[in-house]
């Protein structure tokens, strides 16, 4: 192919404004969601692994001796998919028990990132997830980010 | 009048018409400092005005706050000292051959909740239907206090087998337990007792659990009830101790990666009134749930070994026995119109298949011992978790009384 030398000066921009746009989409793609927490808890930064012990009811307080108290998405929720598929290494709909008895973990269940904010920062020990986008528009007096989850 | 006169007439009245205006008139207020006053007072009423506002808004704030507190107040009360009420149930029906077809059942009371943020309360009552007689399953309370230890004491439910702490009929994929969970372990085994329970966390990926108690232990019941009922009979009933020598039982687990689950239990405890002869019992459970690779992520694979070896006792000297159970969970999508999965949230059909085998050595039978094989292919609906339509056949084969024949079974569960 024979290019004008204009053309072939031009190649490298044009790579690189390629490059920016699939790195925008794919920045757009990546939505990342945030396990928050009530402003007062002392907790600044869980693991995973911790998080998935609390949704699993294998811890029932947190360390100021709080007991947990769990917000969840419904089944159908993006957020509540990829939380549990990421987190807990489960399909959203798996039911966890208390061990030796036929009662669920106990999770008060919110329709809306919105519900699940307004849920955490007005009751202490609670814990939820929302998507991080959303969190951005909201009051950081409320509640705090203690761990990122990246959908794949 | 004379002229003079008239002329001070004019001039007195002149002067009265001017001097008033003049020399008598009143000094005239001073625009300016009235003004002020009338600023002054204003600005007093203004601020009078801006003060009863804020007081009436401040007033209708802390009303507000308040009303708030106490919701959330109300809210974290409901959260953590909320007990719940509930129940679940089963009703069979089974036609094994060469036996009459019945219908079934068991039906039991749910109590839970916290009385206290480290309180925790279980109660799950039998409500002995169809056998006529109450039975508390098990009534125990919990004292949380770290992860890695909690108390936990009353009617317990023994850690031995997972199958013992998993027999809740709505939970189940199929209608009766597994022969080894009836013939060798006492499945819905309970007792009066002390414990302690905890977790471990050993890594990211890796978790220990255990759960220890000291409880009345197995009494020598069994003895006297036919050989091929196993330990069933063996259960104390909830009575005091027959010998005063307390049976030890615990079941340690460990979890890996949130998939894999492996359990080992132990008991050993004295039985007869008098004497120091032992039952010792081991078991290893499994359970294996699949992730990351999408063919096999709705397949539940479940296991158990159980293993009795009674002292000073011939019929029967040892009992022992394994389960293992696939489980294929899936749906139509097609279905969602229809009345099998319109407005349920999640409604899944159940593919099951189950292998189990018993032996009991045992004087009582001529060739020294009972064994029984079981094969069992069952199917299940469920519109949502909580309610369950479970259609079984079982293939069985040997000299168990409890599962002499092959024999259909179906069932409805439900808990709430």
């Amino acid at each position: 192919m024979n290019l004008s030398p204009h053309t072939r000066r031009r190649w490298p921009e044009a790579l690189a404004i390629a490059a920016a746009i699939w790195l925008c989409a794919a920045v757009a793609q990546a939505e990342m969601f945030a396990v928050i927490v009530n402003k007062s808890n002392p907790s600044n930064q869980l693991s995973a692994s911790t998080v998935a012990s609390m949704y699993r009811g294998e811890t029932l307080h947190w360390q100021g001796g709080d007991r947990v108290k769990l917000v969840n998405r419904e089944i159908s929720s993006e957020s509540r998919h990829i939380f549990y598929l990421q987190v807990l290494n489960a399909k959203p709909d798996q039911v966890f028990y208390r061990q030796g008895t036929p009662v669920p973990v106990q999770s008060v269940i919110e329709r809306s990132d919105d519900a699940v904010m307004r849920f955490v920062g007005s009751i202490e020990g609670a814990i939820g997830y929302v998507s991080l986008s959303r969190l951005k528009q909201i009051d950081e007096a409320l509640v705090k980010v203690v761990l990122i989850i990246e959908k794949p | 009048m004379t002229p003079g006169l008239r002329a001070i007439a004019a001039c007195a009245l002149s002067l009265y018409l001017l001097v008033p205006s003049t020399l008598l008139a009143q000094p005239p207020v001073q625009p300016p400092a009235t003004t002020t006053e009338d600023s002054f007072e204003q600005l007093k009423s203004k601020l009078r005005q801006i003060e009863e506002q804020h007081r009436r808004e401040l007033s209708d704030l802390k009303e507000r706050l308040g009303l708030v507190e106490k919701q959330q107040s109300t809210l974290s009360d409901e959260l953590t000292q909320r007990i719940k009420v509930g129940a679940y149930g089963a009703v069979w029906y089974q036609d094994f051959k060469g036996q009459r077809s019945t219908n079934d059942g068991n039906f039991e009371m749910l109590m839970s909740g916290h009385i206290h943020d480290r309180i925790r309360i279980y109660t799950e009552i039998d409500l002995g239907i169809p056998s006529g007689e109450a039975t508390a399953e098990q009534a125990y309370v919990d004292l949380l206090l770290t992860q890695p230890f909690n108390l936990r004491a009353g009617v317990l439910l023994i850690p031995f087998g997972k199958f013992n702490l998993d027999h809740f009929d709505p939970r189940r994929d199929l209608t009766r337990p597994p022969a080894v969970a009836t013939v060798v372990i006492p499945t819905t085994w309970g007792d009066l007792g002390f414990g302690s329970f905890g977790l471990l966390p050993i890594s990211d990926n890796v978790k220990a659990t255990y759960d220890i108690q000291v409880i009345n232990g197995l009494t020598d019941q069994f003895a006297s009830a036919p050989t091929n009922t196993g330990l069933q009979q063996g259960k104390n009933g909830l009575h005091t101790d027959n010998n005063g020598n307390k049976a030890l039982v615990g079941r340690g687990t460990f979890k890996l990666f949130d998939q894999y689950e492996i359990g080992f239990s132990g008991y050993r405890g004295a039985y007869k009134p008098s004497g120091s002869d032992m039952i010792t019992g081991m078991a290893l459970d499994g359970e294996f749930r699949p992730r990351n690779v999408s063919v096999l992520e709705n397949f539940v694979l479940r296991g158990e070994f159980a293993r009795f070896d009674i002292e000073g006792s011939t019929a029967p000297s040892s009992l022992w026995g394994y389960y293992a159970q696939l489980t294929y969970r899936f749906w139509f999508s097609g279905l969602n119109s229809t009345v099998l999965g319109r407005q349920f949230n999640n409604p899944t059909f159940a593919l099951v298949g189950l292998i189990g085998h018993t032996k009991t050595n045992t004087t009582a039978s001529p060739t020294g011992s009972l064994s029984g094989d079981q094969y069992i292919i069952g199917f299940n609906y469920r519109p949502v978790e909580d309610y369950v339509i479970k259609a079984e056949y079982q293939f069985n084969h040997g000299q168990y009384q409890q599962n002499p024949y092959d024999g259909f079974l179906t069932s409805v569960a439900w808990i709430f």
